[in-house]
């Protein structure tokens, strides 16, 4: 029996990817019937389907202590090539099949100004939330603020000017909790909100700008505006990575010449 | 060098329905195009998309490379939508798109299900009070700009 059990998980684990989809495939079943026979269509089954995935991940992470969630689970590690970046890229950019060239026209300019209100105005909110915890130096504050834009802005900021790497660390746990805080609310907050056309989808990208996070969120909420929103916040941490360590972090320099 | 990256026609030079004269006309493709043209020509965006994307990062000097998604997303949202390139319109092309547009969310479940989430739920305060002050903030400039929006149509 044992024997068996080996011969499975090895044939799992040789065969990720395939195995990662029989996961995911079981996982949509799953939360299919949450939405269908418990929650009478109320949310969304994709919502549940990535709610699933979160608590996956937590399990994962309780039992190995690694940080790759359920991937660190070697039968699960196909996870970590079917949602890694380039396949995340790859059915990112075919989803946006579909989507209207007039409406990305009509709200271009919109979504530009939003990406650099949104970099600027998380950039400050995370400045802000630095100073009340006690940091005072401009590097670190600079530091956690470029977490606050995203995951990728904090470290790539951080590690340009040189801060600890204690810091560093906090500004990459701020990123990612910033992007799953956007996963999980994005289908809550959407009506009363407003983000439930195409330009409003294009803002939110803007706004919040993390690609994870935007394009997983919008797919809980409305599949249709995945497209507009992605498209944005796909510029954001590039954006963020050019404006922290320089334009930003000259401001917090002037505020905070610590 | 920079000659063969310019095969890029500002967008708002081209009117509506106008593209690339006639280069890729049903003639050159014949009519039973396979799911596999689908798929290499979304392949194509994404690898040309980011192609753009790292010069442009070089050009204004971010040392990454910046949006190659959303120019890839661009990229095939401009060639799906032009009716002369009448090949992307044959149904067994859209299906090859179309099944890695339905694996979206399936790969997604995949990359919530391989995030540090246990590790983030252990985070410091900080962190945690930075991410949410950040999404906060947006949502509530949202919240502004949706009810500014309703006073406009409300006076309408």
């Amino acid at each position: 029996m044992n024997q068996l059990l080996t011969y499975v998980t090895d044939v799992m684990t040789k065969n990720g990817l395939v195995a990662a989809f029989l996961f995911t495939g079981i996982v949509v079943l799953i939360s299919n019937l949450i939405t269908e026979k418990l929650l009478r269509g109320r949310i969304h089954s994709s919502a549940v389907a990535i709610f699933l995935g979160l608590i996956a991940a937590c399990i994962g992470g309780a039992v190995t202590g690694g940080e790759k969630g359920l991937a660190d689970i070697a039968i699960f590690s196909g996870l970590g090539v079917m949602g890694g970046s380039t396949l995340r890229n790859f059915t990112i950019i075919a989803a946006s099949y579909g989507a209207k060239w007039e409406e990305i026209k009509k709200c271009g300019l919109a979504g530009i100004v939003s990406l650099f209100v949104g970099i600027a105005s998380s950039y400050t909110m995370g400045a802000i939330v630095a100073y009340a915890f006690g940091y005072r130096d401009a590097v670190s504050i600079s530091t956690i603020a470029g977490g606050a834009v995203t995951f990728v802005v904090g470290p790539v900021t951080g590690q340009t000017l040189g801060a600890d790497s204690a810091v560093i660390a906090l500004s990459v746990a701020a990123g990612l909790i910033k992007t799953v805080f956007i996963m999980i609310l994005t289908p809550f907050i959407a009506k009363p909100v407003g983000v439930t056309t195409p330009k409003m989808a294009m803002i939110y990208g803007g706004l919040v700008g993390s690609t994870s996070g935007v394009s997983t969120g919008l797919a809980a909420t409305d599949p249709t505006l995945v497209p507009y929103g992605t498209m944005v916040a796909t510029f954001y941490s590039g954006f963020g990575c050019l404006l922290a360590p320089s334009l930003l972090y000259g401001i917090t320099r002037l505020i905070f010449p610590g | 060098m920079y000659s063969t990256v310019i095969l890029y026609y500002h967008k708002s030079k081209i009117k509506k329905g106008e593209c690339l004269p006639g280069i890729f006309s049903s003639k050159t493709t014949g009519s039973k195009t396979g799911m596999i043209y689908g798929v290499a020509a979304l392949s194509a965006c994404m690898l040309l998309g980011t192609l753009i994307g790292t010069v442009f990062g070089e050009l204004i000097g971010a040392g990454t490379e910046i949006g190659g998604v959303g120019f890839a997303m661009l990229l095939l949202v401009f060639l799906t939508n032009c009716k002369k390139f009448t090949f992307t319109q044959k149904p067994a092309f859209i299906q090859g798109i179309q099944f890695w547009k339905a694996m979206f969310i399936p790969v997604v479940i995949a990359m919530t299900a391989t995030q540090n989430v246990f590790q983030m739920l252990s985070s410091s305060i900080v962190a945690i009070a930075a991410g949410a002050a950040a999404v906060g903030f947006s949502y509530f400039m949202l919240f502004v700009l949706h009810k500014i929006d309703q006073k406009k149509e409300g006076s309408r």
